[in-house]
């Protein structure tokens, strides 16, 4: 949009197609996560009801497996198509594709071998942050979150939305949180992190010694513990595997 | 304005699809557990037909959360 609204002026960004198509599934989507993830995280705990912990545990996290592989097939379905949209723009703008023609070949399979590589090599900090610093999940909450991820993306991808996944999956994830206890959700993380400008807050302390440790977040880790009582850090310190 | 842009239609579309999604996938493999869950209780307390039948609704919630699967799967790759 902003390189087309310099380059062409307003008439080349179509309004309504912006707000149809990008901003209002962009609103409703991460709602719609948290509000199907609430109702379905209630409905498996009503049906679960008094049985052992130990069994139920088990299930969920091997349903996990099954809605994780969802979760990523439908990442691959909406995250994908955007970057081979703007891979298949450039190859028109520059002349060597028919605005009619099929998307290449090569343009799937680096889209693909791409996102799969990203994911392989670049997710722990964002699993971390999903997984233990929104809410504290256990199984069932994570099988939900990732079974209404899935649902909602694959249902947008379907008519042509184009949406975030980590809103929705965020969205998902703090509905299950929500709806089992409201004060579960640290509302205020996202906040504080992007407040700081940084995405691993609270942060590990690093070891004596440890210069591998430090951060582009070093600066603000160290004025944070410096604000910190000792109490609350040695508590950082269990929580987030720091020596 | 910004209402009439919107393709309404669709975007209920997405809305009543993912309710019935999400919830029914964690509903039915919630059913799978817990006929999981009591098909073994029931057989370690000796009750081999109580145990059956809970494994049968097992069986059936898993068939139906795996047909689910594979027509959500199919009108992806066919939409």
């Amino acid at each position: 949009m902003g390189s087309a609204f310099v380059a062409e002026g307003s008439n080349a960004v179509f309004g309504s197609g912006v707000v149809d198509k990008v901003v209002v599934p962009a609103l409703v989507a991460p709602l719609l996560a948290f509000l199907v993830g609430g109702l379905a995280i209630l409905i498996a705990y009503r049906i679960i009801g008094r049985q052992r912990p130990g069994p139920v545990a088990r299930g969920f996290r091997l349903g996990q497996v099954l809605s994780a592989s969802l979760l990523a097939l439908s990442h691959g379905t909406n995250d994908a198509q955007k970057t081979m949209g703007i891979i298949f723009l450039a190859l028109v703008a520059n002349g060597s594709l028919a605005p009619d023609a099929d998307v290449p070949a090569w343009v799937v399979i680096s889209a693909a071998a791409a996102i799969a590589l990203g994911t392989y090599v670049g997710g722990w900090r964002i699993i971390r942050t999903m997984g233990s610093r929104i809410i504290k999940m256990d199984p069932a909450q994570g099988f939900a979150a990732q079974g209404v991820g899935a649902a909602v993306i694959m249902a947008a991808s379907h008519v042509g939305f184009p949406l975030s996944t980590t809103h929705v999956i965020s969205g998902a994830i703090m509905g299950t949180g929500a709806a089992k206890r409201v004060s579960a959700v640290r509302w205020a993380w996202p906040a504080t992190s992007s407040r700081r400008g940084c995405s691993h807050f609270p942060p590990p302390l690093p070891s004596a010694g440890s210069p591998t440790r430090s951060s582009p977040c070093s600066a603000a880790r160290m004025s944070a513990r410096s604000r910190c009582r000792p109490r609350c850090w040695r508590r950082s310190r269990r929580r987030w595997g720091g020596v | 304005m910004i209402v009439l842009a919107v393709d309404t239609h669709l975007l209920w579309q997405v809305i009543w699809v993912s309710l019935l999604a999400g919830v029914g996938i964690s509903a039915l493999f919630s059913l799978v557990i817990l006929g999981g869950a009591r098909a073994g209780d029931a057989r370690r307390a000796g009750r081999p037909g109580a145990a059956a039948v809970y494994a049968g609704l097992a069986l059936l919630a898993f068939a139906a959360f795996a047909a689910g699967v594979i027509l959500g799967f199919r009108a992806m790759i066919t939409g």
